[in-house]
């Protein structure tokens, strides 16, 4: 391995500073699950790695604000999430979503940040994060700021985030009233990587459906929100006609692409399939309470 | 995998082939082509570096020309190692040529098998950067056919 710098800062302000706009190889590292794969893989050789391991612990913890929002630091462990109260009580999507993502090995020790900076389509957590309309704070040398999920990402392991910013936290809305529920297909063990992600968060207008957030993964080569088949949803009763239309609208506009896992047309079909099951699955859940 | 696309430059037709044909333009074309070195006039070797966001995929590949057709049809095959991934690269190439009155249409097919670590890793990353390498190609291209003169490989991949 090529010998590299690592720092570890004790704030995030200070690990900013130990970014670098310009120069690639300066990475930042927390649970290091992805990144140290990919120097293994020799596909990344780093001139720097800032480490978070030392950051203040007020990065590392869930709460509830006064808006009903979970707020969510972006060192906190995923198994944490996975644990925690407040997270199964506002948005039990994310719980039951952790119960496949990866191993409990990697989950004790991946964060937050991390899972949503790597940029991997394959992460099973951006495309529900982003149908519950979820936003992240972001540190970078000018001050902070905020963006929405759906924002950050740009494509295959690429975001919106400059080298020198970091993200500091996580923050999901108040869920009061939504059902919302995630799926993936696997093709090989139930915690693989998956094939397809499907996200699914909807509101409750009447007896009718008012805002429907569906989100894919995987099969594409970012998070990606299916705008035809959420207004075939919407004001609507979902029957089976409404949820085969809302299916079909979904292959329609999803742009699958192959690896390893499958074809795109073999991954269109699973969209159609994957996503009326996730709309199914979400109208089973019970409507969250906080 | 099977990448394909077209693309259309100016010039005739045969001019457009000599300059595809001839393996140091080619090599220009491709961005992160470097080191070609010419075994024989059908055999050819060069590293191939590709970037995306912070990773960097290197390969050292060889290239057989099986087939061609002045001033029609090009094909090739190209065997790839990568640097520092487990894994091979294996990939068959067929190029066309059209002629459209001081256009050319370029036609290409390659079908790419990855396997190792590099199937899981390096095959969606290939894909995603395959419309921004042909573009690139395509802009190289035009430069090469209105230049005078070609001018030194480049040594840098560009992302």
């Amino acid at each position: 391995m090529t010998p590299f710098e690592l720092v570890e800062p004790h704030s995030l302000r200070e690990a900013v500073g130990a970014l670098s706009a310009d120069d690639p190889s300066v990475r930042v590292v927390a649970g290091g699950t992805a990144l140290m794969l990919m120097m293994k893989a020799g596909v990344f050789k780093p001139t720097r790695l800032v480490s978070l391991r030392a950051v203040e612990a007020k990065f590392r913890r869930i709460e509830i604000d006064s808006d009903g929002a979970l707020r969510i630091g972006a060192l906190t462990p995923l198994s944490m999430l996975e644990r925690s109260p407040e997270v199964k009580s506002h948005a039990p999507a994310v719980v039951h979503t952790l119960k496949t993502l990866s191993n409990v090995r990697v989950r004790n020790v991946a964060t937050v940040g991390g899972h949503l900076a790597h940029a991997d389509p394959h992460m099973d957590l951006p495309p529900l994060l982003i149908a519950l309309g979820a936003r992240v704070g972001i540190i970078g040398p000018s001050g902070e700021r905020t963006a929405a999920v759906e924002e950050l990402f740009a494509g295959y392991y690429e975001t919106s985030l400059a080298r020198d910013e970091l993200i500091s936290e996580l923050v999901v809305p108040s869920q009061k009233g939504r059902r919302a529920a995630y799926l993936k297909c696997t093709t090989r063990s139930a915690d693989d990587w998956p094939a397809l992600g499907v996200a699914v968060a909807l509101n409750d207008e009447g007896p009718a459906i008012g805002k429907a957030d569906i989100v894919i993964s995987a099969a594409t080569e970012k998070p990606t929100r299916l705008v035809d088949a959420e207004r075939v949803l919407q004001g609507k009763r979902l029957d089976e006609a409404t949820l085969r239309r809302a299916a079909d609208a979904a292959a329609a506009e999803a742009v699958t692409v192959a690896d390893v896992r499958g074809s795109a047309a073999y991954k269109r079909e699973l969209v159609r399939v994957y996503v009326a099951r996730a709309i199914r699955r979400a109208f089973e859940q019970g409507v969250a309470r906080a | 995998m099977k990448f394909d696309g077209e693309i259309t430059v100016p010039g005739r037709r045969e001019a457009v082939f000599d300059k595809v044909q001839d393996a140091r333009t080619f090599a220009w074309c491709v961005d992160g082509v470097g080191d070609l070195t010419e075994v024989d006039g059908a055999h050819y070797t060069a590293t191939l570096e590709t970037k995306i966001a912070y990773l960097r995929f290197r390969f050292k590949v060889a290239v057989e020309v099986l087939r061609v057709e002045r001033p029609n049809l090009i094909e090739a095959r190209i065997e790839g190692t990568p640097i520092g991934v487990v894994g091979r690269l294996s990939a068959t190439s067929t190029t066309t040529l059209e002629d459209l009155g001081g256009e050319t249409r370029i036609r290409y097919a390659v079908e790419v098998a990855l396997t190792g670590k590099l199937g899981s890793m390096g095959q969606p990353v290939l894909r995603s950067k395959a419309k921004d390498m042909e573009k690139s190609f395509a802009a190289n291209l035009r430069r090469v056919l209105t230049a005078p003169a070609i001018e030194a490989a480049p040594t840098e991949a560009t992302t």
